[in-house]
This record gives structure tokens, C-alpha cells and sequence, in this order.
């Protein structure tokens, strides 16, 4: 075995590994050690061990940027689901996040909603410390003096359960529909489909945001620059209420609803 | 104007084979795997008949993945005769289970297409 040859195959794992950037170390070095072996293996079935043989193994198993982030981000995400592994979770998340827009969208969307609830949890909690030691030098957020502590209490929790389930189903349907294959350019486009739906809601969510923000003229153009003028609503039933409403749940429920307008697709394409 | 037909007619039949090969290929993975524990590249090898069902070897292992997942095939690192360990797959009783309906359904599939191509020729 000469340089060259150590040398092909070596930067074979590196860009392996360079594919996996971002995937959990247990589940990196277990893809890693398997096609290592899958070049042994093929190595090891052929008459001569030369370059030749090398550059033909590597050139049948294929570039690992073609395979192997769905295979990292499928091993994660499964153990995630599966094993209700926080870590491959955590994982997962950061990969989506860092590898695509949507992953970005859809991390930042959960994020927020975990955000709220845990605020929500942690304000029940405080109120109820504060009613039982009396008050101190802490006080809960103004929006939420209004809110009963036995519903903070309760409503962050159920909050917080609610969106574990809805995260669960959303990450289930990705494992249940993405369904890696050697064949995926010609049918399985399903991922990117409900990328495309994610992020086509999102947007929309997002644009009737700014567009209620226009309307109630919290957001205005002056000298050529955006001014933005936070205020309360003057009238709860107003257009640009429920325009904004209509985004904000456009925004935050697009995972939900780009996951079954591309399910949706599937099926009549199917049919 | 010929060669890009003869062009389209290629795309369009190279598609119907990968759509063929994709619909079958759990059928024969689970197959190959209920005759006894493989590996990754003795899988492959396994698959490697005619023109071959796998066009790219490394994506066979999203689908073992997948199965794995689904619970129909097991997976387990055991040392080998050459030396470093290696990750054997075999077939679970709900992976038994799913390949015997979906030897039955290929039947019937088969006989099916069959029955009318014979029609058609006579």
C-alpha cells in the first residue's frame, strides 16, 4: 500500500466525515466505522490491492455527501423519536438548523414556542413562591399579572406537553415519510416538497405580520427609513388584529401545515 | 429531432426502472437477510444480479437504516474473521412477518402483469 493509495482513501473519510459535520459523535463515528469497513471489505474481494481497485470501490459506493447527511440526520432524528433521546433531540435540531433555511425556520418556530411556555411555567412558579414567602426583590413579567397562578401554573406545563407532542409528530412524519433511498432524485422528493410548503407558510405568516404591523401603523416608512412604533391595539377586533393573527398562526403552525400539504401532494400524485 | 426523442424514450424507461427497482428493493433486502446475517458490502454483493438493484452502494445504508428503524431487521457489531468489527443485519420476526406479505402481494402482482401481457400477445 503506498502514499497515494493510503492517501485516496483517507480523503474519502474526510470528506465523509466533512458530509456528517454536525451529526452527534456516536452516530458519526458508527456511519464512519461501517463504510470504512465497506472499503475493507470490497478491498479485500479483489485480486490486487492497488489504486485502481481503490478508486473503483470508492467510485461504486458513490460521493458520501450524496448519502450520508440523510443518513446522519435519519439516525439522529430516529434515535431522537424512538428513544426519546433529549441528546439526539438537541442533535438533530442543531443539524437541520445549521444544514438548511427550513431546518433554520422550523428550529427557530419550535424554539420560540418552547421559549413561551417555559416563561410561562417559570412565571407560575414564581408567583406561587412569591405568594407563599411573600414578595421579594422579584416580580413576574406585567403582561401576566393579570393571568390566575393556578392557570400559569397549569397552562405552562400543558403548554409545554403540547408542543412536545406536536414536536414528536412533526419529527415522526419526517421519519415515517422521508424514507431514505438509493432512488430518492426520482420519487422521494417529499423532504424538500415539505421544505418548500414550511417555508412558502412561513413567509406568508411573516408577510401578513409586517402587513398588520402596517396597517395599525406600529411600522411606517419615514425619510426613506422604517420606523417602528410598538403600542397596544387600540381595537382587539380590528383588521390589522386579525390580519396579524392570521400570520402569527400562519408562522407558527407552518411545520404543521407544510408536513400535510406536502403529504396531501403525495397522495394525489399517488392516486 | 431523433436523438432527442431516442433521448426521451431512454430518460423515460431508465425512470420506470428506478421506480421499478425502488418499489422492490425492501422486498429483496428483507429477502436476502431472511436467508441468514449480512454485512454491509455482502448485502450489496447479494443485490449485485443482472444489472444490479443498487446504482450507488453507500445508499443502501439509509435504507438498512430505515428498516432497522422500523423494526424489521436488527442490527448488531460483531468482530469478523478479517479483523476489525463489523455491523451484521438480520431479519426480526416483524421483518419475517412483512416479507411474507410482500412475497404474496409480488405474486399476485406478477401473475397479474403477466396474465396481461400474454393477452395482449395472443
Amino acid at each position: 500500500m503506498n502514499d497515494d493509495f493510503a492517501r485516496l482513501r483517507a480523503d474519502y473519510l474526510v470528506r465523509l466525515r466533512h458530509a456528517l459535520r454536525g451529526v452527534s459523535r456516536d452516530t458519526a463515528l458508527e456511519i464512519e466505522r461501517e463504510i470504512a469497513g465497506h472499503i475493507e471489505d470490497a478491498m479485500a474481494a479483489r485480486p490486487q490491492a492497488d489504486i485502481g481497485s481503490l478508486l473503483d470501490v470508492l467510485e461504486r459506493l458513490g460521493p458520501p455527501e450524496t448519502y450520508a447527511p440523510d443518513l446522519g440526520l435519519y439516525m439522529m432524528v430516529d434515535r431522537g423519536y424512538r428513544a426519546w433521546s433529549v441528546r439526539h433531540m438537541v442533535g438533530s435540531a442543531r443539524f437541520w438548523a445549521l444544514s438548511t433555511a427550513v431546518g433554520a425556520i422550523v428550529v427557530l418556530i419550535f424554539g420560540a414556542m418552547y421559549a413561551a411556555a417555559l416563561a410561562v411555567t417559570g412565571a407560575g412558579i414564581l408567583r406561587l413562591a412569591l405568594d407563599v414567602i411573600g414578595n421579594g426583590a422579584w416580580s413576574i413579567p406585567a403582561p401576566l399579572h393579570a393571568v390566575p397562578t393556578t392557570a400559569l401554573v397549569i397552562g405552562g406545563p400543558a403548554a409545554l406537553a403540547a408542543i412536545t407532542v406536536l414536536l414528536r409528530w412533526f419529527i415522526g412524519q419526517y421519519v415515517r415519510r422521508a424514507r431514505p433511498g438509493p432512488w430518492s432524485d426520482d420519487d422521494g422528493d417529499w423532504p424538500e416538497r415539505a421544505a418548500r410548503s414550511v417555508a412558502l407558510f412561513a413567509l406568508v405568516g411573516l408577510t401578513l405580520l409586517a402587513a398588520a404591523a402596517v396597517l395599525a401603523g406600529a411600522a411606517r416608512l419615514e425619510d426613506g427609513g422604517l420606523v417602528l412604533r410598538l403600542r397596544p391595539p387600540t381595537a382587539p377586533l380590528s383588521l390589522s388584529s386579525v390580519v396579524g393573527l392570521v400570520g402569527l398562526l400562519l408562522y407558527f403552525l407552518s411545520p404543521v401545515l407544510g408536513i400535510l400539504t406536502a403529504s396531501r401532494q403525495r397522495g394525489s400524485d399517488e392516486a | 429531432m431523433g436523438s432527442t426523442q431516442d433521448e426521451e424514450r431512454h430518460k423515460d424507461a431508465a425512470k420506470w426502472q428506478a421506480q421499478m427497482r425502488r418499489g422492490t428493493l425492501d422486498l429483496c433486502l428483507l429477502a436476502i437477510l431472511s436467508r441468514e446475517t449480512r454485512y454491509g458490502y455482502d448485502i450489496v454483493q447479494a443485490l449485485s444480479i443482472g444489472e444490479g438493484l443498487v446504482i450507488k452502494e453507500g445508499t443502501i445504508y439509509p435504507v438498512l437504516n430505515r428498516l432497522s428503524s422500523e423494526g424489521l431487521v436488527a442490527a448488531e457489531w460483531r468482530p469478523s474473521p478479517q479483523g476489525p468489527q463489523r455491523k451484521y443485519y438480520r431479519l426480526t420476526a416483524a421483518g419475517n412477518a412483512r416479507l411474507a406479505r410482500l412475497r404474496a402481494e409480488w405474486r399476485a402482482f406478477v401473475d397479474d402483469v403477466e396474465h396481461l401481457l400474454e393477452e395482449d400477445a395472443g
